[in-house]
């Protein structure tokens, strides 16, 4: 079949008749026969649809499955107290069911499988909330959150599918911030100082690093295809520097100064030093980069604005202000230009 | 490739019997609980309503409170149980901090966790359905069923006359479409159509 398909436009030079549908054109396409501007004017002449014909077919069923939707969410939510708990679990329960069969009959490797799997991963979480909300036995919502984690662990690591990997370890992120808050420092905010809120950010992001770490090694060294996609990188890359720049700008503008605030402090210097080295020489990868040079930005103009308010004392007036809005103009434009050079310097070493 | 969906499946089964374990777990507690009722502290409960949701503060707490403080100062564990006493209503009152010893027949236990100096059992919370507010600002007890080694599952609220206050399930009410007699009647075509200003 597809030595014809090939040999199609040499045939085409003696005068016999052929029949040229749409699909026939799609098939020289995926040979090569076709390019891409004579596969769509080949179809635009075969099979023509007016463009407000397509806006519409496409718009009805977009607004239609939205509202199909909809409706599933309203009827469960106006009805949720008539449902018994245990009609409420076995309908949850099928649901699972029915993903996990769907994933497996789909084929774990496909994307629909994949997919599925993670549908069946939310559903967990589901139920765990509606077992959280029915039974009130005052379970800690961290419990629910490390309990949902743990469950869906077995899937995660058989999946093969990144964006499953990062939900799950947004679920430990979120089960060790609501640990914190309900265990280790009861009671305090985030950032009370005074009781050692800090350390969790510290925590954090060391968890965070070590997972973007694990990844990085997994492709580059492994080769693991379904950890490549770049917004991985980005994603866990801008949640190291978040969790330490929080404290960073706490210490940098004298806020507070404690172990979990220098630590973080440190971390940052460390974590911006093998970022620009890393995500200029060894993977290039310029949106990383400039997450690095945004965060550096963001301490050194707290540190800059620490002095400059020193300095005018209590009563610091517009004066003062229009200075360090100058320098926050100055200090982004210097950091844009460094990234300008340095992109077209990354550019020119891959090309 | 077998292998791994083996997995797949054995994971799944974990997660069903993980699941349904802690649900009938919970269903039992439900079944042969002892009824118990923990008094409300006094104050205003709507000042407590999060929208769908009311924080309890139980009286047991502030009664308790010096023996919280001091296990609290000589102790590192955070969980441990409390001996109460339940009166003729089924409320309980506070009697001791239980450590390990024998209980007198009319004695129950209380699991509990110590949190910011204070006991918690737990159910801090109860959740309603949006716009019943009012309803439940009347609560004076909360209804716990306890098991004999001082499990609790809140189950619900009881006003000061011990009646169980149960939410309107027919939907919040903010929602639901006005009963069709109060609709202006269509059936009848109009004679004369007046217009606005004549």
């Amino acid at each position: 079949m597809p030595d014809e398909e090939t040999s199609f436009d040499t045939e085409m030079a003696d005068d016999r008749d052929y029949t040229v549908d749409a699909t026939t054109v799609r098939r020289l396409y995926a040979d090569g026969v076709l390019d891409e501007a004579a596969r769509d004017a080949g179809l635009e002449w075969l099979e023509y649809t007016p463009a407000w014909w397509r806006w519409a077919n496409r718009t009805l069923l977009f607004t239609g499955s939205a509202l199909a939707l909809a409706g599933v969410v309203f009827f469960f939510a106006f009805n949720w107290a008539k449902l018994t708990p245990l009609v409420k679990f076995a309908m949850l329960e099928t649901a699972l069911l029915l993903c996990l069969a769907a994933a497996w009959r789909a084929g774990l490797d496909g994307l629909t499988g994949k997919i599925l799997t993670l549908g069946a991963s939310v559903l967990t979480g589901a139920t765990l909330a509606v077992f959280g909300q029915v039974y009130q036995t005052g379970v800690d919502a961290w419990e629910l959150f490390a309990a949902w984690a743990a469950l869906i662990l077995g899937w995660v690591v058989i999946a093969k599918f990144g964006a499953l990997w990062l939900m799950w370890i947004v679920l430990v992120n979120v089960a060790l911030l609501l640990y914190w808050g309900q265990v280790v420092v009861p009671g305090a905010e985030l950032n009370d100082v005074g009781r050692g809120g800090w350390g969790v950010y510290v925590v954090l992001a060391v968890i965070n690093f070590i997972a973007l770490a694990a990844r990085e090694y997994a492709v580059t060294n492994k080769r693991i295809e379904w950890l490549a996609g770049e917004w991985l990188r980005w994603v866990m890359w801008a949640a190291v520097l978040f969790y330490l720049t929080i404290p960073g700008v706490a210490l940098a503008s004298g806020a507070s100064q404690n172990k979990a605030t220098i630590a973080a402090g440190a971390l940052l210097s460390v974590a911006v030093a093998i970022g620009q080295k890393y995500f200029r020489k060894i993977a290039p990868d310029l949106f990383a980069l400039t997450l690095c040079v945004f965060s550096a930005c963001v301490v050194v103009i707290t540190l800059i604005g620490r002095v400059v308010f020193k300095f005018s004392g209590r009563d610091f007036g517009a004066g003062s202000l229009l200075l360090m809005g100058l320098i926050v103009i100055g200090v982004f434009a210097l950091a844009g230009l460094w990234l300008r050079a340095t992109g077209a310097e990354m550019k020119g070493r891959r090309s | 490739m077998k292998k791994r969906t083996s997995i797949f499946w054995v994971a799944s089964l974990v997660v069903f019997v993980v699941i349904n374990g802690l649900i009938w777990q919970k269903q039992h507690l439900l079944r042969t609980g002892e009824v118990m009722l923990l008094q409300l502290a006094p104050r205003d409960p709507r000042s407590l309503m999060q929208g769908d949701y009311m924080t309890l503060r139980y009286a047991l707490m502030e009664e308790s409170g010096q023996a919280a403080a001091e296990e609290a100062t000589q102790t590192t564990a955070t969980k441990g149980a409390l001996v109460v006493k339940l009166d003729d209503h089924q409320v309980a009152r506070f009697v001791r901090v239980h450590k390990g010893e024998n209980l007198a027949p009319d004695e129950r236990l209380l699991r509990y966790r110590l949190r910011e100096g204070e006991f918690s059992v737990g159910a801090e919370s109860f959740f309603f359905q949006e716009g019943q507010a009012e309803l439940y600002a009347r609560a004076r007890y909360g209804e716990l069923r306890v098991s004999s080694t001082g499990e609790s599952l809140l189950v619900g609220l009881r006003d000061e006359n011990f009646d169980l206050l149960r939410g309107d399930t027919d939907g919040d009410s903010r929602f639901s479409l006005p009963p069709i007699k109060d609709l202006p009647d269509f059936s009848q075509t109009p004679t004369q159509i007046s217009v606005a200003g004549s």
